[in-house]
């Protein structure tokens, strides 16, 4: 997969010019760059969705129906609980996954029973994230997106969320494309790097 | 199927959380209609006529494009600024997959607000008749896909969530305000169904008289249809232009 000729242009800047990107589907694809790099419209570009400023060729890029998106802090549904979400999740995407992958096995009985019937309001932003991005992790797509899905997250869930991502890459061989600030949290894990800015 | 199913039962679970809307949609429109006609309390059975058909219609009107503009529109328009809407559509990746789930969703709500009212209307009228509950499903079944779509034109509005329930407040007087223009000729008649409220008025009217009365205005079928498809052109323009991303945030 590979983004060719990707520039992006607002009136009084230039955050991207010709950029090339390639992206590995052996590793964790991982966009990092300040504040205001455009990472994001990055994301927002790969998926479909980014703003009309935003140009260049995408190669090998699935259809969105393909493309599962995790958008950065989202008060998903605060009524639900995390049982019913993930219930949701599990109708929408492909079951199978939580009895064939370990991980998962593991992270459900030691992190999600203990908060299986809390409301999604009412868990912490960490706790939330995890949920969303175990949930995200059932769908069946080719391409998985994720926009800083450590931010504001604790040391222990960080790297609860993080195994989850790498099970994608490494037990599903999908192609994982994340944003992040935080790459020391990520030293254990197959990354490959893509420095915007 | 499928996904719709499972974003649907996501849908009652999350609605079922904010009853507030029943009181605007169902609670006010009962009330009034009691204010109005608590004095056949105490009076004989009353018939039902043409007369009541169509006080019985302009009160169906207001609960279906109350509730279609509440929980449809509006609600589909508060996912988006609040990045609901994005977020569900790369979980599903189809945004008609999300539209119909919820729409569905609102069906079965409109349904069971139409029962609740008519029911009170039987209670006052003391006359107790299965066809108006089936006169009333039918009708919202039938009214409900041309106004939804009508009304999501409103998807294209650049205004904040927080303006939007006052723009729809607005509207509706709006359209209340108009609903009895004359009719003088075929033209002015398509015309003032191109009002969604005289649509649905006229609609439940022409099934109410179905069904008590055994009459139809057959005339009304080409004008009807010709209204419809309209609604439906313009359904597909605003829906087309629903976007993922947020008017007045970036999500």
């Amino acid at each position: 997969m590979q983004i060719k000729n990707y520039s992006l242009r607002y009136a009084d800047r230039v955050l991207a010019q010709n950029l090339e990107v390639e992206f590995s589907n052996q590793e964790i694809n991982v966009i990092t760059g300040a504040n205001g790099a455009g990472k994001t419209t990055l994301l927002d570009f790969i998926a479909g969705v980014g703003p009309k400023a935003a140009k260049g060729d995408k190669i090998n890029v699935p259809k969105q129906a393909e493309i599962a998106y995790q958008l950065q802090h989202i008060h998903f549904f605060t009524t639900l609980s995390v049982a019913q979400t993930i219930t949701m999740y599990r109708q929408l995407g492909n079951p199978a996954i939580e009895t064939e992958n370990t991980t998962f096995q593991i992270i459900k009985k030691r992190v999600l029973d203990k908060i299986w019937q809390v409301e999604m309001g009412k868990l912490s932003g960490g706790e939330r994230q995890m949920v969303l991005t175990y949930g995200q992790c059932l769908l069946e797509k080719k391409l998985y997106i994720f926009d800083e899905p450590t931010s504001g997250v604790d040391v222990d869930n960080t790297k609860i969320i993080l195994s989850m991502i790498a099970s994608l890459v490494q037990d599903r061989q999908k192609v994982v494309v994340m944003t992040s600030h935080n790459l020391e949290q990520m030293v254990d894990l197959p990354v490959h790097l893509i420095q915007l800015g | 199927m499928n996904d719709i199913r499972a974003l649907s039962k996501v849908y009652v679970i999350n609605l079922l959380s904010n009853k507030f809307v029943f009181v605007f949609n169902l609670l006010l429109p009962t009330i009034y209609f009691l204010y109005q006609n608590g004095k056949y309390w105490s009076r004989p059975a009353v018939s039902f006529s043409q007369s009541t058909n169509l006080v019985i219609s302009y009160f169906w009107a207001y609960i279906i494009m109350v509730t279609i503009l509440n929980n449809v529109i509006v609600a589909m328009i508060a996912q988006r600024e609040n990045g609901f809407y994005k977020q569900l559509f790369f979980i599903v990746g189809s945004k008609w997959k999300i539209l119909i789930a919820n729409f569905l969703v609102q069906l079965a709500v409109l349904n069971g607000e139409l029962i609740i009212f008519n029911v009170v209307v039987m209670t006052v009228f003391h006359n107790w008749h299965i066809s108006l509950l089936l006169a009333g499903m039918l009708s919202a079944i039938i009214v409900s896909v041309p106004v939804a779509l009508i009304s999501s034109l409103l998807f294209l509005l650049k205004v904040k969530i927080e303006s939007i329930n006052i723009l729809v407040s607005i509207l509706l007087f709006g359209l209340f305000a108009l609903i009895n223009l004359p009719k003088s000729g075929s033209i002015s008649h398509i015309l003032s169904l191109l009002n969604p409220l005289t649509y649905t008025v006229e609609t439940s009217f022409q099934t109410l008289s179905l069904f008590f009365n055994h009459t139809f205005d057959y005339s009304m079928i080409l004008i009807w249809l010709i209204v419809t498809v309209v609604y439906g052109l313009f359904g597909w323009f605003g829906t087309s232009k629903l976007s993922v991303h947020s008017i007045i945030d970036r999500v």
